[in-house]
This record gives C-alpha cells, sequence and structure tokens, in this order.
C-alpha cells in the first residue's frame, strides 16, 4: 500500500496532464486518471521506477483509447454538450492563449500514435527512450512519428 | 552533396533540424537553403512556433477532489472485498461443521466423538488462513473468486460426496 501511495503521489499529475491533452477536456482527464490509478492499486506494476512509469504511461494511452471508441459509439446514439476544455480562465484577445487553445483543438483531431508522442515528448518532456518504453516502440519510430506528429498538426493548425 | 529538390529536402529536414538532429553538414545546408528561399522560411519559422506553443503548455494538477473521489473508491472496494471473503468463510465453515456432524454418524456401534468447540475453532481459524492466503494471492493477480463460483464449485461437489459416503443420512 505504502508503494501505491507513493507512485500515486508521483504520477497522478502527469497521468492527469496526458489524459486533458489526449482526451481535449478535463472531466473525461479525471475519470481516466481514477481508472488508471485503480488499476495501479487493484495490479502489481513492475518493480523498477522506470518499469512502473512506462506501464502507468501505457496503461493511461490505452484508458484514452477505449474512452474515445466509448466516446464515438455513445455520441453516435446522443448529441452530447460540449466538455469542460483543458486550458480555463482564457481572456478573449490573447493570443497566447488562443494559439494554445487552438493547438488543444488540434491535438484532439490528431491520429493514433502521434497525439500520444506529442504529448508525451513535447508538453511533458519526456526522454525518447521513456516514450518507446511506454509505448512500445522503436527509438528511431518514435523520431519519425514526433516529426511526422508536428507537420500534421501544423497542417491542422492553417485549415 | 548536390540536392535535386532543395525545398523538398529542406521540408523533410526541417522538424529534425528544429530538434538538432541533423549532422553539421545538412544543418549549414539548410540554413543556406532557408537563408535564400522566402518559401522554407516561412516554414521553419511556423515549425518553431509550433514547438514553442507545445512546449509552453502548462503542467495539471489531479485535483483535490478528484484525490479524495479515489480514496472513497479504493475504501468502498475493500469493504466489498470484505463482505465478500466473510460470505465465503460462512460457506466453508458450514460445510466444515456439516462434515464434523456426519463423521459422527459413521459408526452407528460407536459413540460419536465428542466435538470440542476448540476443535471448531481450529478449523475455523484454517479456513481463515486459506482464505486469506487465497485474498492475497488474489490481490496480487487482480482476480477474484466470485461468489456465485463458490457454491457449484465447492459446496455442491462436497454435498455430493457427503451424500455418497452418507447415503442414509439427510444432509
Amino acid at each position: 500500500m505504502a508503494r501505491f501511495r507513493q507512485l500515486c503521489r508521483e504520477h497522478r499529475d502527469r497521468i492527469y496532464t496526458f489524459a486533458c491533452y489526449y482526451m481535449g477536456n478535463r472531466e473525461d482527464a479525471e475519470d481516466i486518471t481514477q481508472e488508471v490509478l485503480l488499476r495501479l492499486w487493484r495490479h502489481r506494476a513492475p518493480s523498477d521506477a522506470e518499469g512502473a512509469a512506462a506501464w502507468l504511461t501505457r496503461v493511461a494511452r490505452n484508458a484514452c483509447l477505449d474512452a474515445l471508441r466509448r466516446r464515438h459509439s455513445y455520441r453516435a446514439v446522443v448529441s452530447g454538450q460540449d466538455p469542460e476544455p483543458v486550458l480555463q480562465n482564457t481572456r478573449a484577445g490573447d493570443e497566447k492563449i488562443e494559439l494554445r487553445l487552438r493547438l488543444e483543438a488540434a491535438l484532439t483531431r490528431l491520429d493514433s500514435p502521434y497525439r500520444e508522442i506529442i504529448i508525451l515528448r513535447e508538453i511533458q518532456g519526456l526522454p525518447y527512450s521513456d516514450i518507446s518504453r511506454s509505448l512500445e516502440l522503436p527509438l528511431n519510430t518514435v523520431k519519425v512519428y514526433l516529426h511526422r506528429g508536428r507537420r500534421r498538426l501544423r497542417a491542422l493548425l492553417q485549415e | 552533396m548536390s540536392i535535386a529538390a532543395p525545398c523538398t529536402w529542406t521540408l523533410d529536414r526541417i522538424e529534425a533540424y528544429i530538434d538538432g538532429e541533423l549532422d553539421d553538414t545538412q544543418a549549414l545546408q539548410l540554413d543556406e537553403h532557408v537563408a535564400a528561399c522566402p518559401t522554407c522560411s516561412e516554414q521553419l519559422a511556423q515549425a518553431r512556433s509550433l514547438a514553442d506553443a507545445l512546449r509552453s503548455l502548462p503542467q495539471l494538477t489531479y485535483p483535490a477532489e478528484a484525490v479524495n473521489a479515489l480514496q472513497r473508491e479504493i475504501r468502498q472496494t475493500r469493504r466489498r472485498r470484505l463482505g465478500a471473503y466473510t460470505r465465503r468463510l460462512s460457506a466453508v465453515a458450514a460445510v466444515l461443521l456439516a462434515l464434523l456432524g456426519g463423521y459422527s454418524l459413521l459408526d452407528k456401534d460407536q459413540p460419536p466423538p465428542a466435538v470440542e468447540s476448540v476443535e471448531v475453532a481450529q478449523a475455523r481459524r484454517q479456513v481463515e488462513w486459506t482464505l486469506a492466503y487465497l485474498g492475497n494471492l488474489g490481490n496480487r493477480t487482480g482476480t477474484s473468486i466470485r461468489d456465485d463460483v463458490i457454491q457449484p464449485r465447492l459446496v455442491d461437489p462436497l454435498r455430493q460426496s457427503l451424500e455418497t459416503i452418507l447415503p442414509a443420512q439427510n444432509l
């Protein structure tokens, strides 16, 4: 239980940040973070710190993908309200904030695995080796996907 | 190095250039091309701007209310598990007590062996240890035995065995 509490303290903000940018809203991100931390409680994460971090990232990514699948099937039946955006307290006219909001929206239109790689590398600053381990992709593939993802993101922002 | 299509070559390498992953020769060639090409220069500026914007997005904090909700969920799950273990313990203890009682009826010429309360307590303790061990295994592996499995897999087979051994007894 002590190890769970420690891992929880160390990683909950990171998982929440990842889920927020992946899902594009805080409400889904809270649910996903809780789901990931409950799985951490129920199962045994790898005993080494790096392994546990990679395991948590992988579980978080899979939880986001599952939530997106559920959301698509749900929205096919019920037209939902706009969820609460990630960035709040925005002032109209603030260029940086507007760019951030556009970025947030563009990120949610980016396909997997580009979306998770950009979030992990660019927003959360994880080393390539950690991303490679978390997503079980070769290191060079991670770099190629990162560059490709940023190009696609630029194209989405210009639309 | 001759480059047949400098713009294509440059645009393919802009992201790697921003990340400092080009070797010195390639980086120099890209610098020279960008200095002379307004289109690629604009693309490079946009790519840099995007990378900077991404890196400036804030890290977020998991809300305190969500932490409380997580703790509540864990407490409730624990209580549910404890309830399930108690029900299992009761079922197994009932079977063991039936076994002890049935044994005393096997040999009618002999007086039934006295079942001391200490023996019952010991049997109960052994069952508790076994269930605690199974529960611990379940926690480690993330699996649990459903209540509806206990009856058909444990209680009913034991009952059938007892009925075979003690056909005359109404168990």
